[in-house]
């Protein structure tokens, strides 16, 4: 790649670079995600700092051979998504699973769209569980470890809603396991979610212990910064 | 020449300045040794005494020699009323341009999760512990008017409602003799939404 112009994108994370530049994380479709410096975004006379935001759609181009590339414009493609307090957090869980997650580089046009829709969703008044449930499926499904969520994946059956199942990692449920290393998660929640449907309070409780059951084996040893948010001040 | 192991020792030691490369920090360690190296013991000396020194203030967290810093300290400041700001330039830059009176809470960044920033990285353990102690009144949020900042603002709103204490914002929008046609969009729509009584 040389130049590529006017895609659409949105910052992930951004950061300082010497005394007038920011460094970006972008998410783009079919570059996926790659970092790009915007050089003098910081001074006066540029307004691409105020651009560069996350959650705010951007068409941007850029350019370069290597890995970094240069930022060369950037404009604003629609309105920025209003998140506050919990749904703003959810909004960096979002990106911090992406950069946590994806490599660089490789195309994710239609987690993309996803991440457009999860943010319109979040900016909205939509149950928070069930967006960041759905997305956090996907992204599993994109990278290539999709859960098996309506069949067990011994004796490959249909899952039922009254039963109990063993979830093993990179397996899939199972009726009962002689490994202890596997979450227990009823047939309800496991139907649930597959259908996307909105789950009962304890349903999705249980929903959201097994995607960070899962998470947690493809995220290694540390843990996600942004679930520290939601644990305090006032312990929601 | 070929470069001896102290002063290589020197570059790669310099080159923790940011903005300092190989290059640059080539450069300032010749200028040291072959022009200027009063200046060199004296920047040792000094560096050496602040690194050793300065800490950070027991109640406010900005940079300080002393356990408590003199803003703290001064009796005549109005602990009652704080401002929260992400670094020490910006309490420096509002104690030189705003005529204001009361104390102060340096942060030290933002909460940022892809940086591994979260709440007890930037002190908010030690703020939750000056509401509970009383006798803060009011907070006035002045981090910085990006997504990063509105959360940590955000968050210690939360904080303070859990006390009961009044939290105010600091205003956005046009800047002193600009002109309303350079003003971006984001600005003028916040100076806009934020208008106030004549």
């Amino acid at each position: 790649m040389s130049r590529i112009n006017f895609i659409p994108a949105y910052v992930l994370h951004r950061r300082d670079y010497q005394n007038s530049s920011l460094l970006v994380e972008l998410f783009t479709p079919n570059e996926g995600r790659l970092p790009a410096i915007a050089k003098g975004a910081k001074s006066g006379r540029s307004s691409k700092a105020i651009l560069l935001q996350p959650f705010l759609p951007l068409r941007v181009s850029l350019s370069g051979r290597g890995e970094i590339k240069s930022l060369l414009e950037a404009e604003q493609n629609g309105q920025p998504f209003k998140l506050t307090g919990d749904r703003l957090y959810c909004g960096f869980y979002l990106n911090e699973l992406i950069v946590r997650l994806i490599e660089r580089g490789d195309p994710f046009p239609s987690l993309f769209v996803h991440y457009c829709q999860n943010l319109a969703q979040l900016a909205s008044d939509e149950p928070i569980g069930q967006i960041l449930r759905q997305f956090e499926l996907l992204l599993l499904t994109e990278l290539g470890y999709g859960l098996l969520l309506d069949h067990t994946a011994d004796s490959g059956e249909p899952i039922r809603e009254e039963l109990l199942y063993h979830y093993l990692i990179e397996v899939g449920p199972v009726v009962s396991s002689s490994d202890s290393s596997g979450m227990k998660i009823h047939g309800s929640t496991l139907i649930g979610l597959h259908h996307g449907k909105s789950l009962s309070k304890q349903s999705a409780n249980e929903a959201k212990q097994l995607m960070r059951f899962v998470l947690s084996h493809y995220l290694g040893d540390k843990p996600l910064k942004s679930r520290e948010l939601f644990a305090g001040p006032t312990g929601g | 020449m070929p470069n001896t192991a102290l002063l290589d020792q020197l570059m790669t030691a310099l080159r923790c300045l940011p903005g300092v490369g190989a290059k640059s920090a080539q450069r300032m360690a010749y200028h040291l040794l072959e022009r200027d190296r009063e200046g060199g013991r004296v920047l040792s000396r000094v560096l050496v005494e602040a690194m050793e020194r300065i800490g950070h203030c027991s109640q406010c967290r900005t940079l300080s020699e002393q356990e408590l810093c003199q803003l703290c300290a001064n009796p005549r400041r109005d602990q009652s009323q704080l401002c929260i700001v992400e670094n020490p330039a910006d309490q420096a830059i509002i104690e030189q341009a705003a005529d204001y009176q009361g104390g102060y809470f340096v942060l030290g960044g933002h909460l940022s999760p892809l940086d591994g920033i979260g709440p007890k990285e930037i002190g908010l353990d030690l703020l939750q512990e000056r509401f509970s102690s009383g006798g803060v009144k009011e907070v006035i949020l002045a981090t910085n008017p990006t997504v990063e900042g509105e959360a940590t603002a955000q968050y210690i709103h939360d904080m303070a409602q859990q006390f009961g204490i009044r939290t105010t914002r600091i205003a956005q929008g046009v800047p002193m003799g600009g002109e309303l046609e350079y003003v971006d969009g984001a600005t003028l729509a916040h100076a806009i939404r934020g208008r106030s009584e004549f």
